[in-house]
């Protein structure tokens, strides 16, 4: 009978009188001292030999290690991983790292006090406790306090605590049993815990379903959207002429782009001559014009087979044709300017550094296809 | 005549040499060292015994607003210390004849700053003189109503004095933060007009609140010891310490808050007021102000240990009274130079300051119970359990 | 509680003892799954340092293979030359082959039907030749006159030199062309045949030598002479010649350059206008372009001067 004793419950009405008897029954160390009351009595943790809570020191502890981690991980991240200067300011600025400090200093702190409380010092989870099949708990839930002596030990006297508690003036003594427990993972339980889960996520997704489909979807915010910004391709209510593109101003010449001095690709090329030295970065810079502005029309290496033939149906320069390699450079920058047949002129996408570059390009595309035996590898 | 009178006595007396010492030295200042440096000092003594007045009175209306009763056996100590307003609000009324030697909007070049000009409608001197006079009407007027009520309660036993001090408490709140953002706005940003900062009234309070938590503890500690308060227990010490802690918190997160928006932003106009005080031979004083406000207060208070003892409440609440004097020094020193001055003009006035405010307090300590014996929430107060 | 020690072992409490241990080790053996196939390689996967370009190389030469500009280098070669027998006249074969080509190279402008109506037709003048219209053919429309055409393109029109296509597809594309016009040709030049025939059996056609880009522009930079940028006197020196200098150079470097490529164009009129239409890119100030006669010759004497002085060792 006594190894299936969980417990004697003494049940008392006054909490002076709870208090007196842990007080009285501590120091017999019948079994573990525990008490069930209906609201919070100041004096029983100490009456029935609780010690203080580990929880504090544990939360600090976190919290001061959530701090640490975090400046450690900001300063990996912002100085080490990926050193990005933001605005002007050093990788590892301190000072910007505090507001993540301090949450995730609240973050591990909050989550071990509750974590803490509930699995290691509540000592949960568990799915009932024995008292809760007691007798009394019904009073205990409403007016009564009741003391219980938990057995601890094979050797635990339950007719001694019973008579400490009857002597301690509770007015009824019980005697609570361990239970019987059911399997904790039943297949019953299982299958209807993954049928929950099935009806929760149907439930769920036909309400999104029905939400979206039945409810008019309201953007949340919508300033971005609205926000007054000038759109060079849209009416502008900024200027009195309403045009949000600005014509340059009378007279003027924008940086870069002097009106040609010539009338045909022809004339360029007896003016101009390339004034880029062809150096390595010229030359990437050539590869990324022409990669941009040229090749979907003349192809990769200059073939003149468009990489974009179905859509346009056109027949482009052939680069490497003698024809078009014997023309002089100012030729290329003439025609880059002008347009010619149904090459558009370039002359407002490009600045006239981009087309000279672009020039060289050509230069080395046409060496590329047509090398010198001195330069096979 | 009783042992304890002629102790008494004695430390008066002590107290009013102290006092008189400092004025002379204070003279002496004002005469030979200059009378920049004179005004300075003045100025951040008299914010100091201000704010912890009005830091006393803000918790005696926060207790009224609040309906707290834990507070209440020990609500005579902020009262008494409220004491200093009076004192504060003459010493800042004499400020004002400061105000052309220290406040650069006052100067002649001043017609010649845009930025100046562009301000004055505010920065005046009457208007300036305006809303002194407005600010320490009201806190006079809340200063007598809160302080002389009670210590009429204490005859009366009326506990109709109770239901109004809890109802005008909202309008003291509203007036005292009012109040307080255009002190900080005034006598503190209004050394370097051209900087600015929305956040320094919040910061100024801040300083003021942990600053009265600490004195009304640094007081209850005192009685207690004296045997003066035999009512209030642990429990009530301990709550007291509590909120310190938090307000230590507070206090942390509007400094360091006002501190990274301006850092963050390096607004030219904004930083350099940082800049003067964070770099050179400012910044161990920067330093000294987390450490004494925030890291030496917060590590003390955080556990349950800390708050019980009182030698360690002790030396949380006098950190932070120091930090207190150090951030005012901080905050308007630096306009004297980029080296922090610290030497006999200082400490002259310091006791002058100090031996002022402790009298007045001393007078104050004979008025009335040393709890507020009409108050009818004061047996709640002592039965209060934590 | 003898009763319940004592209870039999049922089927039923067997099977769900069973069906328990099957879903916790299933549900074991799905959690180690997903960290041995899935995430421990991933960790590993992710932990390789990724593959680099050294610093030398263009960032393109990685993708390698999927970059047309990048193809290994190849040796050129000669085609044979062609038998004329096999395309002096139209076969079917020859002819498919021209359609093909017509398609790819000719119906941009020509049109699908060579009616002078392709799609660019519009944006070019003169406008494209019309094939079926014996009136329009301006060049002849005789074998060899065509593949003359074809091969050295019309100057002066949009019409371009298709020389890179192989002479034995450039006649199939004359065969093809000529079919589309559906009137009498005439009789041929035998003479004409006959040499476009030697010209067959004498040269074939040569594929040049390919390199990869990268390469291409490696070569051409190490072959890039540096131009020394021009020393402008300085500015103590108040000379005319010295004034005018540095009123009409705003960048030496480029200025140099401009000068050693084209003072040998010829006079100093067309090398004074080559200077002005090229600024302010080529180093030489817009304003320069309002200089007189006498003016630009100082500048030419100055700068060519300089030049002939800076190539004595």
């Amino acid at each position: 009978m006594s190894s299936g004793t969980f417990a004697v419950l003494g049940l008392y009405s006054e909490a002076e009188k709870i208090v007196d008897a842990a007080n009285q029954i501590r120091p017999h160390k019948l079994g573990r001292l525990e008490a069930y009351t209906p609201y919070p009595v100041h004096g029983l943790d100490r009456a029935i030999g609780l010690e203080p809570s580990r929880l504090g020191r544990l939360v600090m502890l976190m919290g001061v290690m959530g701090a640490g981690l975090a400046l450690l991980f900001e300063w990996w991240v912002s100085a080490v991983d990926y050193p990005l200067v933001t605005s002007g300011k050093p990788l590892f600025s301190w000072q910007a790292f505090v507001p993540v400090m301090f949450e995730v200093t609240v973050l591990f702190a909050t989550f071990t006090a509750g974590m803490a409380m509930l699995f290691a010092l509540n000592k949960l989870p568990f799915f009932g406790h024995p008292v809760l099949h007691s007798k009394a708990i019904k009073d205990i839930t409403r007016d009564k306090l009741a003391l219980s002596i938990e057995a601890t030990s094979a050797a635990f006297d339950v007719e001694a605590a019973h008579q400490a508690l009857i002597d301690s003036g509770a007015e009824s003594v019980e005697i609570v049993p361990v239970p019987t427990w059911d399997r904790p993972l039943s297949l019953v339980g299982l299958l209807r815990t993954i049928a929950a889960i099935v009806a929760a996520c149907v439930v769920a997704g036909a309400g999104l379903y029905a939400a979206e489909k039945l409810m008019p979807i309201v953007p949340p915010m919508i300033h971005m959207e609205d926000q007054p910004k000038l759109n060079a391709f849209r009416e502008s209510s900024f200027f009195p002429d309403g045009r949000g593109m600005r014509p340059a101003v009378a007279g003027t010449v924008a940086r870069g782009h002097l009106p040609p001095a010539f009338a045909t690709p022809e004339e360029a090329g007896t003016l101009l001559s390339n004034p880029l030295p062809l150096i390595q970065a010229i030359a990437e810079r050539g590869r990324k014009v022409f990669g941009d502005h040229c090749a979907i029309c003349h192809g990769t290496v200059g073939n003149g087979v468009p990489l974009l033939s179905r859509a346009y149906g056109g027949k482009p320069g052939n680069f490497l044709s003698n024809e078009i390699r014997a023309r002089p450079d100012g030729h290329y920058f003439g025609v880059l300017m002008l347009g010619k047949n149904a090459m558009p002129s370039y002359a407002a996408d490009l600045d006239n550094d981009d087309r000279w570059a672009a020039v060289h390009y050509i230069r080395i595309l046409q060496r590329a296809q047509n090398a010198k035996d001195e330069d096979l590898p | 005549m009783s042992a304890a009178s002629v102790h008494s006595s004695l430390v008066r007396n002590l107290l009013g040499a102290m006092t008189f010492i400092g004025a002379a030295g204070s003279a002496g200042v004002y005469f030979s060292v200059g009378r920049e440096r004179f005004w300075v000092n003045w100025l951040v003594w008299t914010l100091f015994l201000l704010t912890l007045g009005l830091g006393n009175l803000f918790l005696v209306a926060l207790e009224r607003l609040v309906g707290a009763h834990w507070s209440v056996p020990m609500r005579r100590v902020p009262e008494r210390i409220a004491s200093l307003i009076p004192l504060a609000i003459v010493l800042l009324l004499v400020a004002f004849f400061g105000v052309p030697v220290i406040f650069p909007w006052t100067y002649p070049a001043a017609a010649h700053n845009p930025i100046l000009v562009a301000k004055t409608p505010w920065l005046n001197l009457p208007f300036f003189a305006i809303r002194l006079a407005v600010c320490a009407t009201v806190w006079m007027l809340f200063y007598r109503f809160y302080v002389r009520g009670s210590l009429r309660q204490d005859v009366s036993k009326d506990p109709v004095f109770t239901v109004r001090a809890r109802r005008l408490a909202p309008l003291f709140m509203v007036v005292f933060f009012f109040s307080v953002t255009i002190l900080a706005f005034d006598w503190i940003s209004g050394l370097e007009p051209e900087w600015y900062s929305d956040m320094l009234g919040v910061y100024l309070f801040a300083g003021t609140f942990i600053s009265g938590i600490a004195a009304m503890l640094v007081g209850v500690l005192a009685l207690r010891r004296g045997g003066r308060l035999p009512e209030v227990q642990a429990k009530h010490v301990y709550n007291l310490g509590t909120l310190g802690l938090a307000f230590t918190v507070f206090f942390a997160y509007i400094g360091f808050a006002q501190y990274l928006l301006i850092w963050y932003a390096n607004l030219p106009e904004e930083v350099i007021w940082f800049k003067h005080r964070i770099e050179g031979a400012w910044q161990p004083v920067a330093l000294l102000l987390p450490l004494l406000n925030f890291f030496i207060p917060f590590f003390l208070l955080i556990g349950g240990l800390g708050k019980k003892h009182p030698a360690t409440l002790r030396i949380a609440a006098f950190s932070i009274l120091l930090g207190h004097f150090v951030d005012l020094y901080w905050l308007i020193f630096p306009v004297l130079g980029p080296v922090p001055l610290f030497g006999w003009p200082e400490l002259a006035m310091a006791c002058f300051f100090l031996g002022l405010g402790w009298l007045q307090i001393r007078r104050a300590m004979g008025r009335g119970a040393d709890m507020p014996v009409g108050d009818p929430l004061l047996v709640k107060g002592l039965e209060w359990q934590l | 509680m003898s009763d319940e020690q004592s209870t039999p072992t049922t089927w039923g409490s067997e099977a769900k003892g069973l069906a328990n241990r099957f879903a916790l080790g299933s549900g074991v053996a799905v959690t180690f799954l997903l960290f041995g196939l899935i995430v421990v390689p991933a960790l590993l996967r992710e932990r390789r340092p990724l593959p680099r370009p050294p610093s030398d190389q263009p960032a393109a030469a990685s993708v390698g293979w999927l970059d047309q500009a990048e193809t290994p280098a190849s040796k050129g070669r000669d085609l044979p030359p062609v038998d004329p027998a096999t395309v002096m006249t139209p076969n079917p074969k020859l002819l498919a082959r021209g359609e093909v080509l017509f398609k790819q190279n000719c119906t941009s402008c020509h049109g699908e039907s060579g009616q002078g109506n392709g799609p660019a037709a519009g944006t070019l003048n003169p406008r494209p030749r019309n094939f079926t219209q014996p009136a329009d053919w301006k060049r002849g429309f005789h074998v060899a006159d065509i593949f003359t055409t074809i091969s050295t393109g019309v100057k002066g029109t949009g019409m371009a030199a298709f020389d890179f296509i192989m002479p034995a597809d450039r006649m199939a594309l004359v065969h093809y062309v000529r079919s589309l016009g559906g009137f009498d040709h005439g009789a041929e030049d035998p003479k004409a045949l006959q040499a476009l025939a030697d010209q067959f059996r004498s040269k074939g056609f040569h594929i040049p030598n390919r390199i990869p880009v990268s390469l291409a522009i490696k070569k051409m930079v190490t072959e890039q002479a540096m131009v020394p940028p021009l020393q402008l006197r300085p500015a103590e020196d108040k000379s005319a010649s010295a004034e005018l200098l540095r009123f009409a150079i705003v960048d030496p470097f480029r200025a140099a350059r401009t000068v050693a490529a084209t003072t040998n164009r010829g006079d100093l009129s067309t090398v004074a206008r080559a200077w002005a239409a090229g600024a302010p890119d080529n180093g030489f100030a817009p304003a320069a372009a309002g200089l007189n006669a006498a003016e630009w010759s100082e500048i030419v004497r100055a700068l060519v001067g300089r030049r002939e002085e800076a190539r004595q060792p």
